[in-house]
């Protein structure tokens, strides 16, 4: 049997995404700043929906409400735990002396955000594929935190003992993990991949860019992109990336051009151009067989993890 | 009996497979009849109502009816056809349906095309504006003077703990003593002078009512009266509350910039740096006005002590011959350019109809001079 390749499409164009962008600088300045859950809601929707593979649109049903009040329950965790710092604080400058008291709630604090990384990760992660689909069919992510937080100690850990080298192996783990527990309707991707395939991707492509100056980096970054889809499947079939160091080089570099010389009013159509070359590069090989694919919701997934990390952008941490 | 009605031909995702069915539908004022055909022309029918529908949207030729999703699974159901008039007539009949009407108000807006929606939005935006205006810049009212002392206290325990403060008795006897005289009585503030030995010709009060005065300034000064016209603009900034207003409006001018620039490209670094930019103009521009505020209501507290602005503005004027930054730099100054200052206070002192009598004694100024020459 013949192997059907299936490519990605982009048909979002510029001036579409400039106006959006108007309506959502104004009517966020007019709100006082409450609709820029909205707008962000607005700009997602537009590339998704602008996003095409066999012939059918993507679609993306996360609202500005949900991204709203998962910001607004953020905001009362945080308050409540900075009064909950707040009262340790008091509590050990008591029983210590005060500077050592804010050593040791800073490493507290310090320790939680920690903690709570891999938590976002997975709660952001759940929430947008929970809001995406196609064929109105919508994606689940199935990963758990505590199995990501796991991936992760061992991985700091292993690469601060091995200076470094064990990175990359580090690398397809996680990889691995964000595209194994993925699914679309009720079924995974998958992601296999070899460390040491990718360990010598790394060093080819950090001993050319010292020698070039950098400039090799854009075809490391194209290495990287065609590594991660050739070893990314759905239903048996590979994904696979035409993309070349040239493109992104030439892509940067103009966008960097248009942007500068325009004083940032082309950045729309810099976004639009942008993704339709790196959409536009990747293939599937193979068809979809739709009639063994069923709906499988993921009812909990909430905004709450794109609400700490809106609440913490806000704080700057 | 039921009207006629726009029958046409759609594509029905039920949100279970992704496979579609093909049918038609019947839109009609109380409900919309789907009617669902498979390939042997069995028919199945279905009927829709109005507050089964999430959101009705079109993209290039294609309309999108989402419909709520019924029984247990409650995945959303996808109606997609192609005929405008059909669009038209259910987002009608959809808006007609929503039992309140800021319900309905909000589908008419949402059914706008971007661009009116960019139009109403401009329209609305100045008015944004100047209720921003308005009521932000005058949020400040709304704190107690105890935050804008708590502010002070803070602000200065960082300043002057690397500076080097000099606690000389003449001096600060001779300053205190022609503050006292300017500081108005209905003063809720503690005035407090500190000299620190800096060679640059400056002063600042913070909101708390400290008044910092480099030794520089003084040794610039060529009378007590000059003294007089600094400490009172620095009175001003206390006395209306500039330090608090200042932290009110960067804090929401960078607000402001934040979300108004790059929302939606979250990560994006271009409008970060466009919004840092705006940030710094604006400020530059609302500190500006600030100075002005000063000098003049340091023109009336002058006055009202009957101390002449003359010194004021011979300060000024000395400081025009030392002047290093070039004119068009100034917009981007903290403060307006001294000409200009200079400027607007002579325009004042044609209202001064009084001959102001001494300060302070011509030996304690030679002793002042004296003291800050040698420090």
């Amino acid at each position: 049997m013949e192997t059907a390749k299936n490519k990605f499409s982009f048909h979002g164009d510029g001036g579409a995404l400039f106006i959006i962008y108007l309506v959502n600088a104004l009517l966020t300045f007019i709100t006082l700043g409450i609709y820029s859950f909205w707008a962000r809601v607005k700009v997602i929707k537009f590339i998704y929906q602008n996003t095409e593979f066999m012939s059918e649109r993507f679609d993306y049903h996360g609202t500005g409400k949900e991204r709203f009040t998962g910001f607004l329950k953020a905001a009362g965790i945080f308050i409540i735990f900075s009064l909950i710092m707040a009262g340790i604080f008091k509590l050990l400058s008591i029983l210590f002396d005060q500077n050592i008291a804010q050593i040791i709630v800073t490493l507290i604090i310090y320790l939680i955000i920690v903690a709570f990384i891999p938590f976002i990760l997975v709660g952001k992660e759940r929430y947008r594929l929970s809001r995406s689909s196609w064929r109105n069919i919508r994606f689940k992510f199935t990963g758990n935190t505590k199995e990501l937080f796991k991936e992760y100690i061992k991985g700091v850990l292993l690469c601060l003992i091995t200076l470094g080298i064990y990175f990359p192996w580090f690398q397809c783990k996680v990889n691995k993990y964000f595209a194994d527990h993925s699914q679309y309707g009720n079924q995974p991707f998958s992601y296999n991949a070899d460390g040491k395939e990718l360990f010598f991707i790394y060093l080819k492509g950090i001993l050319l860019s010292i020698i070039t100056l950098g400039i090799y980096n854009f075809w490391l970054r194209a290495d990287l992109l065609k590594f991660y889809y050739k070893n990314l499947s759905f239903q048996n079939n590979k994904f696979s990336s035409e993309i070349t160091g040239g493109i992104i080089f030439k892509t940067a570099l103009i966008s960097m051009l248009l942007v500068i010389f325009s004083f940032g009013i082309a950045l729309p159509w810099v976004i639009i151009r942008n993704i339709k070359i790196y959409l536009n590069s990747i293939n599937y090989k193979g068809n979809i067989d739709l009639s063994t694919i069923k709906a499988d919701l993921d009812k909990k997934a909430s905004a709450l993890a794109d609400g700490l990390s809106d609440a913490a952008g806000a704080l700057d941490i | 009996m039921k009207k006629r009605t726009l029958m046409t031909d759609v594509e029905y995702f039920d949100g279970l497979t992704p496979i579609s069915r093909k049918g038609y539908i019947l839109p009609y004022m109380s409900n919309i009849q789907l009617v669902l055909q498979d390939e042997s022309g069995k028919k199945e029918n279905l009927y829709i109502k109005y507050d089964e529908i999430t959101e009705i949207s079109k993209l290039e030729n294609k309309s999108k009816i989402e419909l709520k999703g019924d029984g247990n699974l409650s995945a959303n159901r996808l109606i997609i056809f192609r005929e405008i008039e059909t669009h038209n007539l259910i987002n009608k009949y959809w808006a007609a349906n929503k039992k309140s009407t800021i319900g309905s108000i909000f589908i008419k807006f949402r059914n706008l095309s971007n661009i009116k929606k960019a139009a109403l939005a401009a329209i609305l935006a100045p008015c944004t504006l100047i209720l921003i205006l308005l009521f932000f810049d005058k949020s400040y009212l709304l704190l107690p003077l105890s935050v804008d002392k708590k502010f002070g206290a803070l602000v200065s325990e960082n300043l002057l703990s690397n500076s080097n403060v000099i606690d000389n008795k003449v001096i600060l006897r001779a300053l205190e003593n022609i503050n006292t005289r300017i500081v108005p009585e209905t003063s809720s503030y503690k005035y407090k002078i500190k000299l620190v030995k800096n060679p640059a010709i400056n002063a600042f009060a913070l909101p708390d009512g400290q008044i910092i005065i480099f030794t520089g300034l003084i040794a610039a000064s060529k009378s007590p009266e000059e003294i007089a016209g600094v400490l009172a603009h620095e009175i001003s900034h206390v006395e209306l509350r500039h330090g608090i207003r200042q932290l009110i409006r960067v804090m929401g001018i960078s607000y402001f910039t934040a979300i108004v620039i790059g929302v939606g490209f979250e990560g994006a670094e271009i409008p970060e740096t466009i919004s840092e930019i705006a940030n710094i103009l604006i400020y530059v521009k609302y500190s500006q006005e600030f100075e002005k505020e000063a000098d003049l209501n340091a023109v009336s507290l002058l006055h009202e002590a009957g101390i002449s602005i003359k010194g004021f503005i011979s300060f000024f004027d000395r400081l025009i011959h030392n002047e290093k930054t070039p004119e068009i730099l100034s917009w981007i100054s903290t403060h307006p350019d001294n000409k200009t200052r200079s400027d607007y206070l002579k325009e004042k002192l044609k209202q001064e109809k009084f001959i102001s009598g001494k300060l302070i004694s011509n030996d304690n100024w030679l002793a002042v001079k004296k003291i800050i020459n040698n420090i």
